[in-house]
């Protein structure tokens, strides 16, 4: 791996994530993303001027900013001279962007890249149905008064009804819970390691939080328009979780076979993270000492029609083969937490021989995951999950929790909607 | 370089391009008038003669300056008006000129970029047309009755015929200045266009205005029933009457210029001829009053202060804009330089110590873009755009992009000297550190910081953003490398730097307390509490003193005290009555509690004041008013003599200005030193001297004042 370029994560900042219809709600997107980048931009004491590219990661889509990247570089204070694009990979969004980031920097185009991700689950927006847009584009095209009105004469009372954004994989129909439930039967995930796993979550989360492990992460989100409000903390996280609380709540998706409930799954949520990325040169000649260096990122995927959120499983021994190394080299992993019974599907298929050789026709394992290593600070089941957001999220945890520790190498994790998988390997020297 | 040029164009129009030299903006000189009465009669004879190619078709008037189309007259030139006569000889040959432009056969279009105010507007009105820019830099206003002065150049029947007799009187009594859309609203001007259009829309219409001959476009009023309804003889003479009885100006002088107004107009409205003649009578006589040329000698004055080059650095102006700047504290101040910073266009880090005293600067911050914006049309996204400028924190992170660092906390000593060496540790060398306060020595608060020389202070005793003046106090230890960068900042600010010496106090705060102290010593006496704030407010003060000291808060003005009588002894010494009121809860307006009590918008005096002060009501007595503002302005008179022979200022002038421009000391009477010139040196020597045996030492006048008493007698020359 000597004398390779390779690309350094010089700073990375994160709102609180916050519960959809929360403190948040007034926020929108741009904002989300607005104040992250700001306040990374003022932490790192970069000159905006030296950004070449702002790539932004968002799942639903914004109406009034559709490149939603460009808003939040200009209102960033970033000049107007820096090329911005919007990327969109469902929860692999923030991801997505910070790849692309890393190619535009391999490949010479760019030095230093503003990328990120946002989310803002309170301020959806709401389509008039196909039937209302049709009418209202040929009453636009109308010259008089009945011309304008007649369009909407045609119409029935059911076309009214809004369309709300999709929930559902377009192709097999299914939501996302019940592709979870798909998983947890066919791995036999048993609803218990399931609230096992959430409880572990929420406890880790919370101790983490008491221990001022995410201040450095954190910017403190004042609330418009009185700033009186300042929100400073992660609000889904909840400090000692009973068992008993997880068990006694009703499945969701599957009211009677079912094992996935609102406890073992991960909430919406509201939230952006914004991380700065150089060339590791350009980072030595502006002195700064970079939080880590990204060593291998893949991507993979699988037939949403087979089991939806399994793409980890193939992105990370992909990620490890370019990285050079096995899973047994990784000290810390940042793994998404959709489901529990994702993980856990996906822990076991780590493990699991039989899946190596069939799924990834491979003959070993790609290996057991110690638990130790897996999400220390917690994970998206209690921290919450802001679609486009959370990618970004996992990436600065694990290199804050990499600079508190020993660790060298870390693995970032994330399986997606639509069956995509990616895995990002980091080296702390 | 000419103040005038003409650039004929290939399409047979010719630009008339005014260019004041060695100004940023055009002033209508004697000069420049004699170069358009040329020019004017040079096309009327062409005219006359045989049809050539060089024939100039039509006109452009254009501005050579970027924010200025013409700001008014050369003021100094009406200083030269002795008699009433030469004043009236001025008007009459500006009406000429304007009448011989509106006469022309040879069409004129006014193209108008940047400020076009009073006699500007005038010549503006009697082109055919009027095509503007839609920047923020276009401002139109008839403003000759800010000095005390009315429209000289038929302006005010042009008006009137243009916009309808109320709306013109509106703006004549008011000078209220209107930006490029509400004059396109209102119909002042013909054409909004982009400002890279300007000139080409401009000549265009002038091609227009050739081929269609008919060029006379007077009459614009809004639709016939309008007119039917509000330009008939009844209904104007009925409006006149109403405006008059609505004039209610305190002071005499200023109602005189307002009548003569309507008079012109009303007698204009009936004949134009007479109309004019009136309006030249009129200019005449007010142009050699003292208050207009008090006006005017003011204005002058502010002028050559803002644009004094005394602390710019030779031959390098900075232009470049302030890209960053970091704002420490909480306070007031803070907010107010942040919203400052940010409105033009500097990213703003705000250190705070907590969320909740960030929350609230960011609140002020926000509160003061939404009253400055609330008409735009794009107020939502003016106000995120001001907001996204600034980055609230509680540590000292983002300071190394700053290039000024303000510090604005509470006024002790001992903070702001951790506060600038903890800002020091994290910002650049040679960034330029201010230190904001309205009373602490720049000197002492950065004694012991690594970098001295970058050291200024600044007051914030009112309130900044009001404020057009920014007084930046400099050690013997700060570089003049810091003060030219201090005051060119002030000035991309779009304030006017005035640079002090330092010491304790700064020249408005020390002329400020000691004047809201005397209050407090008159009330102390037994004069009563609506005598000292009528005599002030008649004066011509905004407000009384009391009042003002309630504004400004009653902490603020005991710990200024305070600071002051530490260095300057007992002559500044705080008024008991402070204490007692602040021990008692009464902080001024903040607390809604002070000499005044604050429901909702009112406020109304407190009498139970007079028990908390232990004044006795029947003690007090009447003392006429004119007593009550010598006492006050003689205290204003005798701190600044005392700064001025310190060598705080520069001079007499500087100290007047500041005074205008910083505290609200009435324009048409100057200044402190304008004051004792309107005595005499020696009369104010006379009556300082038998005050101070009165009531001791803090009238005891400087050396320098006998200096000029049995020199000059006065400190200005005019």
């Amino acid at each position: 791996m000597e004398n390779k370029k390779r690309v350094a994560v010089v700073g990375g900042i994160r709102t609180p994530f916050i519960k959809a219809g929360g403190d948040f709600k007034g926020l929108s997107s741009l904002d989300l993303g607005k104040i992250p980048a700001k306040e990374l931009i003022n932490r790192t004491d970069i000159s905006p001027g030296e950004i070449d590219q702002v790539i932004f990661g968002t799942v639903i889509p914004t109406i009034k900013t559709s490149n939603l990247a460009r808003e939040i570089a200009l209102g960033s204070g970033v000049p107007a001279s820096v090329p911005a694009f919007t990327v969109t990979s469902a929860c692999a969004s923030a991801n997505q962007a910070f790849t692309s980031g890393i190619d535009s920097i391999l490949s010479g185009n760019s030095d230093v890249v503003l990328t990120g991700g946002v989310e803002s689950i309170s301020d959806f927006p709401v389509l008039f149905s196909k039937k209302f847009r049709d009418s209202f584009f040929a009453s636009s095209k109308g010259n008089n008064l009945f011309q304008k009105t007649k369009p909407f004469l045609k119409m029935g009372v059911s076309d009214i009804a809004p369309d709300v954004p999709a929930i559902s994989e377009r192709s097999t129909g299914l939501t996302m819970g019940e592709s979870a439930e798909k998983m947890a039967m066919i791995h036999r995930i048993s609803r218990e390691d399931q609230d096992r796993f959430a409880q572990r979550s929420h406890e880790l989360s919370s101790q983490a939080a008491s221990e001022g492990v995410f201040d450095e992460e954190i910017v403190h989100t004042f609330i418009p328009p009185d700033y009186a409000k300042v929100v400073a903390v992660d609000n889904n996280v909840r400090e000692g979780l009973e068992l008993q609380t997880l068990s006694d709540l009703k499945p969701v998706f599957d009211t009677q076979y079912g094992t996935i409930t609102a406890g073992n799954s991960a909430a919406l949520t509201d939230g952006g993270a914004a991380i700065l990325l150089m060339s590791e040169e350009k980072a030595k000649a502006l002195g700064y000492k970079p939080m880590g260096y990204v060593r291998s990122y893949a991507y993979g995927a699988v037939d949403p029609g087979d089991e939806l959120l399994m793409g980890t499983a193939y992105s990370t021994p992909r990620a490890l083969d370019r990285a050079g190394l096995t899973l047994r080299d990784i000290d810390l992993i940042e793994m998404h937490e959709s489901f529990s019974a994702q993980v856990l599907s996906n822990l076991n298929a780590f493990a699991s021989k039989k899946f190596a050789r069939e799924k990834l026709g491979r003959s070993e394992a790609i290996g057991e995951v110690d638990i130790n290593k897996l999400n220390v600070s917690g994970g998206s089941i209690a921290i919450g999950h802001p679609f486009g957001a959370t990618g970004g999220r996992l990436i600065i945890t694990l290199l804050h929790r990499m600079a508190k520790r020993s660790a060298n190498i870390g693995l970032v994790t994330l399986s997606a909607a639509g069956g995509i998988g990616v895995s990002i390997v980091f080296e702390k020297e | 370089m000419n103040s005038i040029s003409i650039e004929p164009q290939k399409s047979g129009v010719s630009i008339l391009k005014i260019n004041t030299p060695s100004s940023d903006e055009n002033f209508l000189s004697g000069e420049c008038i004699e170069k358009l009465e040329e020019f004017l009669d040079t096309i009327e004879r062409q005219l006359d003669m045989v049809e050539s190619d060089d024939e100039i078709k039509a006109v452009i008037l254009l501005s050579g300056k970027d924010r200025s189309f013409i700001s008014g007259p050369v003021f100094s030139e009406y200083l030269n008006f002795t008699l009433a006569d030469e004043g009236r000889t001025y008007c009459l040959r500006l009406q000429d000129l304007c009448d011989k432009i509106e006469n022309s056969r040879t069409p004129f279009v006014a193209a108008i970029n940047g400020k076009c105010l009073g006699i500007g507007l005038e010549l503006a009105l009697a082109c055919n047309l009027r095509v503007v820019s839609g920047t923020n830099k276009t401002l139109l206003s008839m403003n000759q009755i800010d000095y005390g002065l009315i429209p000289s150049a038929g302006g005010m029947q042009r008006l009137a015929r243009i916009l309808g007799t109320k709306q013109a009187l509106d703006l004549i009594l008011s000078g209220e200045h209107v930006d490029a859309d509400d004059s396109m609203d209102m119909g002042l001007v013909d054409e909004l266009v982009p400002e890279e259009l300007l000139l080409r829309i401009a000549e265009a219409r002038a091609i227009e205005l050739i081929t269609k001959q008919s060029h006379q476009k007077r009459f614009s009023l809004k639709g016939i029933p309008g007119t039917l309804i509000n330009e008939n003889p009844v209904a104007r003479k009925m409006l006149f009457k109403k405006i008059r009885g609505e004039i209610r100006v305190e002071r005499e002088q200023s109602k005189n210029a307002q009548m003569m107004a309507i008079e012109a107009l009303e007698i204009g409205i009936n004949s134009n001829s007479r109309g004019l003649h009136a309006e030249s009578v009129y200019f005449g006589e007010l142009a050699v009053t003292g208050y207009a040329r008090q006006l005017i000698k003011t204005e002058i004055s502010i002028q050559d202060v803002r644009k004094s080059d005394l602390y710019s650095k030779s031959g390098s102006e900075a232009t470049d804009s302030l890209e960053k700047a970091a704002v420490i504290g909480e306070s007031m101040g803070a907010t107010s330089m942040a919203s400052l910073l940010a409105d033009n266009g500097t990213a703003v880090r705000l250190k705070c110590s907590d969320d909740q005293a960030a929350g609230r600067v960011l609140k002020g911050c926000r509160d003061y873009f939404s009253d400055k914006y609330v008409d735009y049309a794009q107020k939502d996204m003016v106000l995120e755009k001001k907001l996204d400028l600034i980055s609230p924190a509680t540590e000292y992170t983002g300071f190394k992009r700053a290039r000024i660092i303000v510090e604005a906390e509470s006024e002790d000593l001992e903070i702001k000297k951790n506060v600038l060496s903890e800002a020091e540790s994290v910002s650049i060398s040679d960034a330029v550190y201010l230190t904001c306060s309205f009373a602490l020595p720049v000197s002492l608060v950065a004694q012991d910081c690594r970098r001295p020389d970058k050291a200024v202070g600044m007051n914030v005793l009112g309130l900044l953003n009001d404020s057009e003046l920014l007084e930046i106090s400099a050690s013997d230890r700060t570089s003049k490398e810091t003060v030219a960068e201090i005051v060119g900042i002030v000035r991309r600010l779009g304030k006017t730097p005035l640079v002090i010496k330092d010491g304790a106090g700064f020249y408005t705060s020390r002329v400020w307390l000691s004047y809201l102290n005397e209050a407090l010593h008159l009330l102390s006496e037994g004069v009563l509490f609506d005598d000292i704030e009528e005599a002030m407010t008649g004066f011509g003060f905004e407000d009384g003193p009391l009042s003002a000291i309630d504004e400004a808060g009653l902490t603020l003005v005991r710990d200024g005290l305070n600071i002051l009588f530490e260095h300057f002894g007992e002559r500044l010494k705080p008024h008991p009555y402070l204490d007692l009121m602040i021990d008692d809860g009464r902080l001024g307006a903040v607390s809604e509690r002070g000499f005044y009590k604050y429901i909702k918008d009112e406020k109304r005096f407190d009498k139970s004041i007079y028990k908390l002060l232990s004044i006795n009501e029947r003690d007090i007595e009447g003392v006429s008013l004119d007593y009550i503002q010598e006492r006050l302005l003689l205290s204003m008179v005798n701190e600044s003599l005392i700064c001025l022979e310190q060598g705080v200022l520069p001079g007499a002038k500087e100290a007047d200005v500041a005074c205008v421009l910083g505290l609200g000391f009435p324009r048409y009477r100057g200044g402190p030193f304008r004051y004792i010139d309107s005595d005499g040196a020696a009369e104010t020597l006379k009556k300082l001297h038998n005050l101070s045996i009165k009531y001791g030492a803090r009238y005891t006048p400087p050396p320098l004042l006998k200096d000029v008493a049995v020199g000059p007698n006065r400190f200005y020359e005019d």
